[in-house]
């Protein structure tokens, strides 16, 4: 046996579609194929031919058709395996003579148990390409191109390896398409992060799939593609609802304080960092406490609906804290509050995520709101509302914004979390995400400002649909500026 | 390759090789300093322009190793251990002479013993000498280098350095063990000069005073055995005495004759039989050892004004020489399956020329695609100018035994069997992977494992590897580990 199935493949009575991961040996197939499966399969480490054998994973199903992803070897000594291609006049006698002749020959013998795969199964190759290498250095590509051209499949070009998300992409993704424009098969190249990708990426690959695919198999890759679309979206959906549920009770928490020159004892917690109202102090802790448990219950679920282990979810947790750990310095204003919110709360949830799961513990995540609120935020943070029964303390509406964006950045950071990492973790949180975020948390401030002044008197279920419609809407809008070839993607049942 | 070789009078190389190893190992200028250094280059350029590579070369080593025997006394110690003893080519054969003269005391009283074992045995002997010899000639005699009594030197050289500094020690070491190798067949030339005389020398005695005893004593012939019964005797001295009769006309007796002189009869007059002993040692012995010592010494002394030195396929030979004549180390860079942009390329040189100097040149090969190692390291012609070799790599691609490594390695072996001299350095640039992932959390623990398995692998080719950002590159730091790599104890590795 060269290939294992999975057991509980159905009896095939639909179609199978089969995609088939290639490159050259450490590209990151593996660690590519654990992230679009959004399970731990195969092996990861920074070396050669750590993969031996192929495998093919179930990537979606619908109804009886099946979509499939093939991990394979890397090709490696390719230079050889050309030339015994080129000198080959018969390629199936060929393998049965030389596979077990060079057995002894892993790299070469890897290449032949991924050519045989894509031979055999692929529909089309996902032809995985280094982007840390020069496309002109990386000479083993061009030879891998002519062991493509021998499977005589079509081609689909994917750049990992690509380092932090940038802004755009474009100039890279050119870069290979223009080097590998002499290759007839190669019918696309498109940015694919393992570590860095995002689930509207990989929707962007199925539509691109599709139209290579054989005729009689498109209509059921068109029954995948939308069965895998419904899926991501359902759970991008619900994302937004964790997000929303937990807004809403932001937005209508409130604490009494007792009546008396509330500005005044505001100001002295302020500026006497230990305050002198012990109930302005009181009220705030115990804000503070509920919101930290629910942006811990709001990532939790995000974490959860991602498939994501709590080891994963700490690191990014971990990542998230230490990523806008500088937002900090700013001393003012909304970044203050987003990047305090987000470094805080999420170091302080990652504390108690080492500690043995998501226990909700709290002390810590209060202690970082509270040091957020601290670092430059609390007279803004803090509204006082007089209301006919005494004075109370509420989130005000820039703190409101600020925990929006801090919750949209948190999806972001969970949405992109790459499977199978090796020995280190990557840093994933580029600057222009928090400058995305503020962008579209401040074109939509009115709306949310608006909401959240309705809350004390709607019912939570109805500020918690209305919140949740607009992250949809927000959500959609932030995912379609950081990746505007994925447009379609979101739109299509939005 | 024996084209290029230099060649010295024993004394010249002998400062050679010791102020080589001294050189090549004494990085902290602790036994010679740079001014030492330059001045023996003045010394050696004293010569003039156009002088002899290997007059200049022993110019220079004699006025270093002077330095170096009047301020360290184990280096003077040193240089006279090497030195063949010269008085035992008088010696030996004078005292062999005296013990050949001595053997006389053979018999007893006035009895010439036919059978006697000193006549019988020193031409037994001489015959297994000459075997043995004849056995050597044609199975080709080997210098064993590092053993036997040839080792001893370095044995000596090495335990004596207990007393030492590190650096005195090690070279010396060095220098013992290079010393046994060059000057070893010279050596045994020597020996065999002093040996074959004392050979000759001992038969002389033996003749000498059977004369000089037989002016005033008659000597009477005759035997006796145990086991051995006419026949036998008369066939034995048949065998030995016969060329000597047949040369000198005296006859042997026939087996009746030789029972006539068993001791029981009485013996003879020896008068006959001493000539023919004399002739059969003459003969037999003295001519042949003089004439073997005589052609060991005219070897010797050809020997002796033409040691071997390394030339310039020798790395030191030839940083010398080029120094005389005003030119630097030449490194020859060949990227596989990078292209190292114009920044880069100053940089590594820039580095290279801080560690080996501003004289140095650094050509860079157009790169080497993946894949298209065979044929390159097939193809490769390689210059007697080239100093160091350097094999380029990039951190961003994973190390591959069957390409990155095999090219190291096929280079390695070409150079080695080629051009000895030059050595063969593995730089792995990790400028671009660096840049590539910049700001990522865990780049650091990334480079580490990525540099890791490049030196592994690069090793199990035995080539060293220097991982290190080439366009961000401290000079000093880097340029000591350069050096490292590309001077001093590599030289003798």
């Amino acid at each position: 046996m060269t290939e294992s199935l999975p057991e509980n493949l159905p009896e095939a009575a639909g179609t199978t579609v089969n995609l088939s991961l290639i490159s050259h040996t450490n590209a990151g197939k593996t660690t590519l194929a654990r992230t679009m499966l959004g399970r731990d399969i195969g092996e990861v480490r920074d070396a050669a031919h750590v993969t031996d054998l192929a495998s093919g994973h179930v990537l979606v199903q619908a109804g009886g058709d099946t979509l499939m992803l093939w991990d394979t070897p890397g090709f490696g000594d390719t230079a050889r395996l050309v030339d015994r291609l080129r000198k080959s006049g018969n390629p199936i006698g060929w393998f049965l003579t030389q596979v077990w002749d060079r057995f002894r020959e892993r790299p070469l013998w890897s290449s032949q148990q991924a050519v045989k795969n894509a031979r055999d199964q692929a529909d089309v190759i996902l032809y995985l390409v280094n982007a840390a290498e020069d496309p002109a250095a990386a000479a083993y590509v061009a030879l891998e191109m002519d062991v493509l051209a021998w499977i005589g499949k079509p081609v689909l070009i994917l750049l990992n390896q690509m380092g932090s998300p940038k802004a755009d992409t474009g100039g890279e993704a050119e870069r290979w398409a223009d080097h590998l424009a002499r290759y007839p098969f190669v019918r696309g190249v498109l940015p694919l992060d393992a570590f860095a990708r995002c689930w509207v990426q990989e929707g962007v690959l199925l539509d691109r799939v599709q139209p290579l695919l054989p005729e009689d198999k498109r209509p059921a890759m068109e029954r995948l593609a939308a069965r895998w679309r419904e899926l991501n979206r359902a759970r991008f959906e619900a994302s937004m609802a964790a997000i929303a549920s937990q807004l809403a009770a932001a937005a209508r928490d409130s604490e009494k304080v007792g009546d008396g020159d509330w500005r005044s004892e505001l100001s002295a917690t302020i500026k006497g960092g230990r305050g002198e109202s012990k109930e302005v102090k009181t009220a705030m802790a115990a804000l503070s406490e509920r919101l930290a448990i629910g942006t811990a219950q709001s990532t939790e679920t995000m974490i959860e609906l991602h498939g994501l282990d709590g080891k994963a979810a700490r690191k990014v947790l971990e990542r998230l804290g230490k990523d806008y750990h500088r937002g900090e310095k700013t001393p003012e204003g909304f970044s203050a509050i987003l990047g305090a919110m987000t470094t805080g709360a999420v170091t302080g949830l990652a504390a108690d995520v080492m500690a043995g799961g998501l226990t909700l513990g709290g002390g810590m995540i209060v202690g970082g709101i509270l040091g957020a609120l601290g670092a430059g935020g609390l007279a803004k943070g803090i509204n006082m509302a007089r209301g006919e029964d005494g004075s109370s303390l509420r989130w005000s509406g820039e703190f409101f914004r600020g925990i929006t964006g801090a919750a949209l950045l948190r999806y972001l950071a969970v949405a992109h979390f790459g499977r199978g990492r090796g020995q280190w973790e990557e840093g994933e949180h580029p600057d222009f995400w928090q400058a995305e975020v503020e962008k579209v948390v401040g074109e939509n401030g009115p709306a949310l400002d608006r909401i959240r002044k309705d809350a004390r008197d709607a019912g939570e279920a109805a500020v918690t649909e209305r919140l949740r419609t607009l992250l949809v809407q927000m959500g959609e809008t932030l995912l379609g500026r950081l990746y505007p070839e994925a447009r379609g993607v979101l739109g299509g049942e939005g | 390759m024996a084209a290029d070789r230099l060649r010295m009078a024993e004394d010249d190389a002998r400062a050679f090789y010791l102020v080589r190893a001294v050189e090549a190992g004494d990085e902290n200028h602790a036994l010679l300093t740079r001014e030492d250094r330059s001045e023996a280059d003045l010394a050696g350029a004293r010569l003039g322009e156009g002088s002899a590579p290997a007059d200049f070369l022993a110019a220079r080593a004699h006025f270093a190793a002077t330095r170096l025997e009047t301020r360290h006394p184990a280096v003077k110690r040193a240089l006279a251990a090497t030195r063949f003893p010269g008085w035992l080519a008088a010696v030996v054969p004078l005292v062999a002479f005296v013990l050949g003269l001595a053997s006389n005391e053979l018999a007893s009283g006035k009895r010439l013993d036919l059978l006697a074992v000193p006549l019988l045995g020193l031409v037994a002997w001489n015959l297994v000498a000459y075997a043995a010899m004849a056995v050597r000639s044609i199975a080709g005699s080997r210098v064993p280098a590092a053993s036997g009594w040839l080792a001893k030197p370095r044995k000596w050289l090495a335990q004596r350095g207990a007393a030492w500094s590190a650096e005195t020690s090690a070279a010396l070491g060095r220098f013992g063990a290079d010393w046994a190798r060059v000057a070893g067949k010279l050596n045994i030339r020597r020996g065999a000069i002093v040996l074959h005389l004392g050979a000759a020398m001992f038969a002389l005695g033996v003749i000498v005073s059977i004369y000089l005893r037989a002016l005033t004593v008659e000597y009477r012939a005759g035997w006796e055995s145990t086991f051995l019964g006419p026949d036998a005797v008369h066939t034995l001295l048949g065998w030995v005495l016969g060329p000597a009769s047949a040369a000198t006309g005296i006859a042997i007796p026939d087996v009746e004759g030789i029972r006539a002189l068993a001791w029981e009869n009485g013996g003879e007059n020896a008068g006959p039989w001493i000539v023919l002993y004399t002739a059969t040692l003459v003969g037999f012995v003295a001519v042949p050892r003089l004439l073997l010592a005589g052609w060991n010494a005219l070897a010797a002394a050809r020997g002796k004004r033409r040691i071997a030195i390394p030339g310039r396929e020798d790395f030191y030979t030839r940083r010398l020489l080029r120094a005389r004549d005003g030119g630097g180390a030449e490194l020859r860079v060949t990227p596989y399956a990078y292209t190292p942009d114009a920044a880069t390329q100053a940089s590594l040189s820039d580095l290279l020329r801080a560690a080996l100097g501003e004289g140095v040149a650094v050509r860079f090969d157009s790169p080497v695609p993946y894949g298209n190692e065979d044929a390159w390291v097939e193809g490769v012609a390689f210059s007697d100018q080239t100093d160091i070799h350097v094999a380029l790599f990039s951190l961003s691609a994973t190390p591959e035994r069957e390409n990155h490594g095999w090219f190291a390695d096929a280079l390695r072996l070409r150079l080695h069997k080629e051009r000895p001299g030059q050595r063969l350095v593995a730089v792995v640039d990790e400028g671009p992977f660096r840049r590539h992932f910049a700001g990522q959390s865990g780049l650091e623990e990334r480079v580490a494992e990525r540099r890791a398995n490049w030196e592994k692998l690069l090793k199990s080719f035995g080539t060293t590897a220097l991982v290190m950002d080439i366009a961000a590159a401290d000079p000093a730091a880097e340029a000591q580990r350069l050096e490292a790599l590309t001077t001093g104890e590599a030289l003798y590795a």
